[in-house]
């Protein structure tokens, strides 16, 4: 498996497989081998079931995270690259500001690659466990249903927990 | 593309236990996830999965007071100097335990101020209790609590009795069978917890009383079950001397099984330690001779290996023979350099207690455990917070 595009191209070198995938953000287009591609089990279910055609379009995700997913997945469909190599890789992959990791997630997510849902995810756990509970509502838009009275509640039950934080 | 609710599940698995308390506050979906069993059981897993990529070691030992105290240490540069102490989730024991193994420590405040209790009622055995362990059985998804009890002094040559008692069935129920039976287990015999397994060097007795073997005697927490395990006979002996047990402790290095086999100068200063490893679980032969042990002046007590295989000992201090056995100190020891490195933490002889398997949870949210204690029943002691996802 490792070794068979060497061989393909060094016996009758016809084209290798590669799959283009466009973002339809702002229309970017990248062409990937296809076993690079295939590290998506979205993109692996479209092209067994024959619903790729020759561009596959990959809706909202922008370009410049669509880059970032194939860097990732050409790293890991290298079968050459060590295990050390694949975590230097992935830190270099993540280390962005946390809004590049939410959609950065949100990419992995939709396209279902399990590796980059991991490391991704535990950047933002990371990046956000020393932001106050405040900041981290409002970074990612969550909405506030509790009354004040019922936040107040919530955290005097772990009041301790707080120490160090507004 | 906005955020995906279901995508927060994984991420808090990430994040540490205390954190989480405080994103409670965020909003009520996400307060209600965080307090779910379901979480609680994701993230303490999560937390088991990562705990070999940060080194943090625990460690319990008891002050010249005899109070006692738990540690977490995580830098490597400061090591001995740079901790934390965090509070232990058990009330109701007055006396103290002996040994520990856990992981799932479950996270809240040192000064436990206004703090639940979820009790437990007065477990069937009596006696000096040994080991005492808490944790989850990711198995069956239970917590439970695990009681294997030493007898009491005027009865020195009964079997040890095993009790566990379950969270949702709110029941102790004894733990039987013709292997514990067969054991005696000392009280002041070290117990090394590996993958999810409780180890004690224990005498195995023949049923006519005959007969006398040194065994492994384990205990699997996620199933319940006691088996005797081999021990590296032909290894061990020295000078064709049969092997003695009171030379012998048990511990962890790098994850693995391990004997110390110690001289053994006197009680408190074993003189010098030969570690062996046992490199194919529960195989009898062959052990690994990993290296020895033999500063000058002797090594006092070998207690444990941290994740970057420095030893760590603890040490008399030779300025003290008055009410020697509650001045001992902590040290490292680099295996390298056969450097010996004393930090500042202080107590009572052999009751120091390291454990490289500490992680944090969300367990016992609702409160700490209570357990009724009655003082003329005999001492009842716990010990800690074993791990029983970990299998």
């Amino acid at each position: 498996m490792a070794s068979a595009p060497e061989n393909e191209k060094n016996a009758s070198a016809p084209e290798k497989k590669t799959l283009t995938l466009k973002s339809m953000i702002n229309n970017e287009e990248f062409v990937v081998d296809e076993h690079v591609a295939l590290q998506s089990v979205t993109i692996k279910n479209m092209v067994d079931s024959d619903c790729a055609g020759d561009v596959i379009p990959v809706p909202t995700i922008s370009g410049e995270i669509l880059a970032l997913v194939i860097e990732y997945c050409k790293n890991h469909a290298n079968p050459s690259a060590s295990e050390d190599d694949l975590k230097k890789a992935d830190a270099g992959i993540v280390a962005k500001d946390i809004y590049t990791l939410i959609d950065l997630v949100l990419a992995a997510n939709f396209l279902d690659i399990k590796g980059l849902l991991e490391v991704t995810s535990q950047k933002i756990a990371d990046s956000i466990k020393d932001l106050p509970h405040q900041d981290v509502r409002e970074i990612f838009g969550v909405e506030n249903d509790y009354t004040p009275e019922e936040e107040a509640a919530v955290r005097a039950e772990h009041d301790w927990a707080f120490e160090g934080f507004p | 593309m906005s955020w995906l609710p279901e995508l927060w599940f994984d991420v808090f698995t990430r994040l540490p236990p205390k954190y989480l308390l405080q994103l409670r506050c965020v909003c009520k979906t996400w307060n209600s996830i965080i307090k779910s069993p379901t979480f609680i059981r994701a993230q303490l897993n999560q937390s088991i999965a990562n705990k070999n990529n940060n080194g943090t070691l625990f460690l319990r030992h008891c002050d010249e007071d005899k109070k006692q105290h738990f540690t977490i240490h995580k830098k490597n540069e400061s090591f001995g100097e740079d901790y934390a102490e965090i509070g232990f989730p058990f009330r109701g024991t007055k006396r103290k335990f002996n040994f520990i193994g856990f992981c799932g420590w479950p996270v809240h405040s040192l000064e436990h101020v206004h703090r639940k209790f979820i009790s437990i009622p007065k477990p069937h055995h009596i006696g000096i209790a040994h080991f005492m362990g808490f944790g989850v059985d990711s198995k069956n998804g239970d917590s439970k609590v695990v009681r294997v009890v030493c007898p009491a002094r005027s009865n020195p040559q009964s079997p040890p009795k095993a009790e566990v008692y379950s969270l949702s069935l709110r029941l102790w129920r004894y733990i039987s069978g013709d292997v514990i039976d067969s054991f005696r287990i000392s009280l002041w015999n070290r117990l090394a917890f590996v993958n999810g397994v409780l180890h004690w060097i224990a005498l195995s007795i023949s049923e006519n009383m005959d007969e006398k073997a040194i065994l492994i005697l384990s205990y699997r927490i996620a199933d319940d079950r006691f088996q005797k395990m081999p021990l590296p006979q032909s290894s061990l002996i020295e000078n064709r001397e049969p092997i003695d047990s009171f030379k012998l402790s048990i511990g962890e290095y790098q994850g693995l099984l391990a004997i110390f086999q110690n001289e053994k100068l006197s009680w408190t200063n074993l003189g010098s330690c030969r570690i062996w490893m046992m490199e194919k679980y529960g195989v009898e032969e062959p052990w690994t001779n990993l290296f020895k042990i033999d500063p000058p002046g002797g090594i006092g007590v070998v207690i444990g290996f941290r994740k970057n295989g420095e030893g760590i000992l603890e040490m008399g201090n030779e300025d003290t023979l008055v009410d020697a056995a509650r001045r001992r100190q902590m040290a490292t020891y680099d295996i390298q350099t056969h450097q010996v490195r004393g930090f500042e933490i202080r107590g009572c002889f052999n009751l120091f207690y390291v454990d490289n398997n500490y992680v944090e949870s969300l367990l016992l949210l609702e409160g700490d455990l209570y357990m009724e204690y009655d003082g003329n029943r005999g001492n009842i002691g716990i010990a800690g917070n074993a791990n029983f996802a970990q299998i």
